[in-house]
């Protein structure tokens, strides 16, 4: 049995340790893959919390048939799509305060590495969500074909040209990939 | 053989170390004499990088659990009727029938109570819907109850919250 599937064995028999530990070890992850499909940090703060809260009473009914990890990510990139329709039809006037607790690590940087990081943020902004889920949880998560195939209820086939097509779209948005 | 068109589709794939070793020996044959292909590989693994190099963003590492608890604690969020959720499982494995057919019955007065509801989002229906056993199952149509607005109740809550 994996380290994971104990932690979850551990939060059904009653001891919320068990939750806590896979918390602690899923929210980067978590927050990093919200946070290249939404693009600021307070939403991706708030919806992180909700991903973990949708686990949370979810877990009850996990059988273990998936993984944990690719679990969690379904529900990430899902919440985010929902969250992301609903804003579309909401004016929300971005009061661009910062979150409450993400740490920045950009805030020390000089302003031109500042603005290079944001624009490959700008630049998966700015592509279809179904494109953007693919290749976040390729290259900003790592996960391979099968697992984001499972994440996102789609073939391998389907993951690969969504992964091909954000490339090149990407690869337009950006004005000097390759650089730093 | 592989064309030009066939080896763009692929590049991605390559890139990703997705590929079988014999279409990856015939691919980089290919790359080999076609500036256009290894331009256009080289572009994609420009795109690879950039992302890799993306800023990582982090959590404290107690917050979001702290952020959590007082969520699921404040009455709001959990009212007591929603906490049998994380048991349910256990309880239709231990078979009790009588919690069951409570919940069965909670449920039909709920959907009764709070009338039609959207459709359902596919994180619900894939946390609570895939996850049901078929005792559950069972009850829920024995009660007249979709599985639509059973997902809707128990998620109705956190559905709502993003205003
Ligand atoms: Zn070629």
């Amino acid at each position: 049995m994996n380290e994971d599937n104990k932690l979850i064995g551990q939060f059904l028999a009653g001891d919320i340790k068990g939750f806590e530990m896979l918390v602690k070890k899923y929210q980067n992850r978590t927050l990093n893959i919200v946070y290249s499909l939404v693009g600021n940090d307070r939403d991706s703060e708030d919806i992180v919390q909700e991903v973990f809260i949708k686990a949370y009473h979810g877990l009850g009914g996990f059988r273990g048939s998936a993984q944990f990890s690719t679990w969690l990510y379904r529900i990430s990139v899902n919440t985010t799509y929902d969250f992301l329709r609903k804003r579309r039809h909401t004016t929300v006037h971005e009061d661009v305060s910062k979150a409450k607790a993400v740490i920045d690590e950009s805030s020390e940087l000089s302003l031109s590495a500042r603005e290079k990081k944001e624009e490959v943020q700008k630049a998966l902004d700015s592509i279809p969500f179904h494109y953007r889920s693919a290749v976040v949880l390729k290259d900003i998560e790592g996960l391979g074909y099968a697992d984001i195939a499972r994440a996102l209820g789609c073939s391998i086939g389907t993951v690969e040209s969504r992964i091909y097509r954000a490339r090149q779209l990407l690869r337009e948005k950006l004005s000097d990939p390759g650089g730093r | 053989m592989l064309n030009c068109k066939k080896v763009k589709k692929l590049l991605s794939r390559y890139l990703d170390g997705e590929m079988d070793e014999a279409t990856s020996r015939e691919l980089k044959a290919h790359l080999e004499g076609c500036v256009s292909c290894a331009r256009e590989l080289s572009g994609l693994n420009a795109v690879k990088n950039a992302l890799a190099a993306k800023e990582r963003k982090a959590l404290p590492e107690d917050y979001l659990v702290c952020r959590l608890k007082e969520r699921l604690h404040s009455a709001e969020e959990v009212a007591p009727k929603w906490q049998w959720l994380p048991d349910m499982g256990n309880l239709s494995r231990r078979l009790i029938p009588v919690p069951v057919a409570v919940i069965a019955v909670s449920l039909a007065f709920l959907s009764a109570t709070l009338g039609e509801f959207d459709k359902v989002d596919i994180v619900d229906n894939y946390l609570f819907q895939d996850n049901l056993s078929r005792a559950e199952l069972s009850i829920l149509e024995e009660s007249n109850v979709t599985l639509d607005s059973a997902t809707r109740i128990v998620f109705g809550i956190n559905g709502n919250q993003w205003r």
